[in-house]
């Protein structure tokens, strides 16, 4: 069995197999981050296709394919945030936020923080995504967005910040 | 010092975890390689555009216009999931316009059985099967080799190899005069009861008796036969085709609620899962003028639901069976409905006078005494094509002008209905009987609706896909 190096070059060379190889091994994770920003299964799935379409497409220009899986997240950040976009919901009432308990009811802190990181400036949702749903370390992260570690210490506390700010006892969100 | 912003993060993190194990490795696989398919389809187009630029740079917008109506073009619309099955059509059965069953016959996802067996002179053949993740349609053939009429009486779902039966409703079953040397073909649909899935292995059973009209509206009979067949289904093929989509909305008219779970697309239809809280001061029993909306290749295609598996009277879980067309990989599915099926739980009483032959208090003026003969009364109503349509049930307790409390005369009847109906004018003339126990009763009578027509009306679109 080929390292993830040694796939990542023959994927970038045009190998369809080692570059399906290497995407089976990480599509659940890559699902899992496309979950967490699109929040339901069929438009996570279409994400990752997406995804897989644009990186096959991409990859024989990869420079650095020891970098590949880190590049494959950011286009599916990408294509995340391109559907996120896209996408218009037309529900004429607001989403109400039961007080219920019934175990299938949407919590009022769910519903908030949902809506506090979509409204949140695009660096800093990045990081408090991949750190807090995806278990991610600061310096995966760091070569998953291209930037210095110290960068997303920063933005990592800066988005704590502001989710706390934007989320006010009672469930009140404040536009950014 | 951000430890409350932490932990709720965190446990997003835990719903983020259970939702990335929940879905399955087939549908992963399907969204890689449509994603590679896909991505070398562009690929091909891209490098024939070059080339045909690079020889002839006048003919290179023919040729782009070429290469766009022919593989694809530049722009590839979206690949979707995989939408063919793995089965050849099935054929000798009349579809009619069933939107689902056309849909999923075209697309090979009619899983032939074909199985026989004969008992005494009946032959009763499992063509296919159509399975989703609630509901399941079967085809089948009955010959009736005897010199007289067949009757099917039932047919039934039981546990394989027991006489256990298994939580269901279906439709469209029993009832059948079978010429003698017929052929009779046809198809009975299975809705599995609340929460209930389709079981993997299951033995179905087809009652078969002679016909006779002392018979005819029974469920079984003298002399009938009773022929079982085995069926495994193919899961594996189900579960490939079936998604789950969560919706977690909300939909609130005034102060009343109902809440969509989640919509379960299968080829063999779209199961809406749905809770109407108990909190509600209305009784709302559902939603009104509800369907989905789906646009395939540009066209917008109404799917229908045929049944629905209706709360409690005091709310709870209900589920709507829709019609589906996800193999024709619609670009949207939309539910819309114009408003909720509600009314007043303090309206929901019906007062007659017997002796005066009025009625003293009804939710509406739509209600008529019609008589009281022999012990029994009647109430007449139209339901008419633009009314709000809901049917008008009535509760078998009553109380008499006294506080007294009576049930009604089930041996005499009990409640019943009957209706006419004008193709004119679209107006149904709905009797209701109530027969009492043979008696005089202090005046006024007061009988409790357990359902009446009311709506609370509001749009409502709501994206599924």
């Amino acid at each position: 069995m080929l390292e993830t190096k040694e796939l990542a070059a023959a994927a970038c060379r045009g190998d369809e197999e080692a570059f399906y190889a290497l995407v089976t091994e990480h599509r659940r994770r890559l699902y899992g981050i496309a979950y967490s920003y699109l929040h339901n299964e069929s438009d996570a799935l279409e994400a990752l296709q997406e995804t897989v379409c644009r990186a096959w497409m991409k990859c024989r220009k990869l420079k650095h394919p020891e970098a590949f899986v880190p590049w494959l997240i950011r286009i599916l950040i990408n294509c995340c945030v391109d559907e996120q976009k896209r996408k218009k919901r037309m529900v004429p009432v607001e989403e109400v936020r039961s007080r219920e308990t019934a175990a299938e009811m949407v919590s009022d802190s769910k519903l908030d923080l949902e809506r506090a990181l979509s409204r949140m400036k695009p660096k800093y949702r990045h990081v408090l995504i991949l750190k807090y749903y995806q278990d991610m370390t600061i310096s995966d992260i760091a070569h998953i967005l291209d930037v210095p570690e110290g960068t997303v210490k920063t933005r990592l506390h800066q988005g704590l910040k502001l989710l706390r700010q934007k989320i006010e006892p009672g469930g009140a969100v404040f536009h950014v | 010092m951000y430890e409350k912003e932490e932990r709720m993060l965190n446990e997003m993190n835990r719903d983020a975890g259970i939702y990335t194990a929940v879905v399955s490795d087939e549908a992963l696989d399907a969204a890689v390689r449509s994603g590679m398919r896909r991505g070398r389809r562009m690929q091909r187009s891209r490098k024939r555009i070059a080339a045909y630029s690079a020889m002839i740079a006048t003919v290179a917008a023919a040729m782009l216009f070429v290469v766009w109506g022919g593989d694809g073009g530049i722009v590839e619309p979206k690949e979707q999931m995989a939408a063919q099955g793995p089965y050849p059509p099935l054929t000798g059965f009349d579809l009619g316009e069933n939107i689902t069953l056309n849909t999923a016959n075209q697309h090979g996802m009619i899983q032939p059985v074909n199985q026989s067996v004969t008992r005494g002179d009946y032959t009763v053949t499992l063509n296919g099967i159509l399975v989703g993740s609630q509901q399941m349609e079967v085809f089948y053939t009955i010959q009736n080799d005897a010199e007289y009429h067949a009757d099917l009486k039932r047919v039934e779902m039981k546990r394989k190899g027991s006489s256990q039966s298994l939580p269901y409703s279906i439709g469209s079953s029993g009832g059948t005069r079978i010429k003698p040397g017929q052929t009779f073909r046809t198809r009975s649909d299975i809705h599995m009861g609340e929460n209930q899935a389709v079981p993997e292995e299951m033995t179905l059973s087809f009652s078969i008796a002679p016909y006779s009209t002392n018979t005819v509206h029974q469920s079984s009979a003298e002399g009938e036969q009773v022929l079982d067949i085995d069926v495994s289904v193919d899961m594996e093929t189900v579960q490939k085709f079936t998604r789950t989509i969560p919706l977690n909305k909300m939909l609130q008219i005034e102060s009343q609620r109902f809440y969509l779970k989640e919509a379960v697309l299968s080829p063999a239809g779209i199961v809406l899962k749905a809770n109407i809280p108990s909190s509600n001061t209305m009784k709302v029993s559902g939603l009104w003028d509800v369907y989905l909306e789906t646009v395939v290749n540009g066209k917008q295609v109404r799917l229908n639901s045929d049944s629905a598996f209706l709360p409690g009277a005091g709310g709870g879980d209900m589920t709507y069976f829709f019609d589906s067309n996800i193999l024709e990989n619609p670009k949207s599915i939309t539910l819309k409905a114009s408003g909720f099926q509600a009314v007043d739980p303090s309206e929901m009483k019906l007062v007659i006078d017997t002796d005066k032959k009025e009625i003293l208090r009804a939710p509406d003026g739509d209600l008529r005494f019609g008589a009281y003969t022999g012990h029994t009364l009647t109430v007449e109503y139209e339901e008419r094509a633009d009314r709000h349509m809901g049917s008008v049930s009535i509760e078998p307790e009553f109380v008499d002008g006294e506080g007294k409390k009576h049930t009604i005369n089930e041996d005499a009847g009990g409640l019943s209905s009957s209706s006419r109906s004008s193709s004119d004018t679209g107006i149904s003339l709905i009797t209701q009987y109530i027969h009492l126990k043979p008696g005089d009763y202090p005046q006024p009578l007061t009988f409790t609706l357990s359902s009446y027509p009311g709506v609370m009306e509001q749009a409502f679109e709501v994206p599924i896909r």
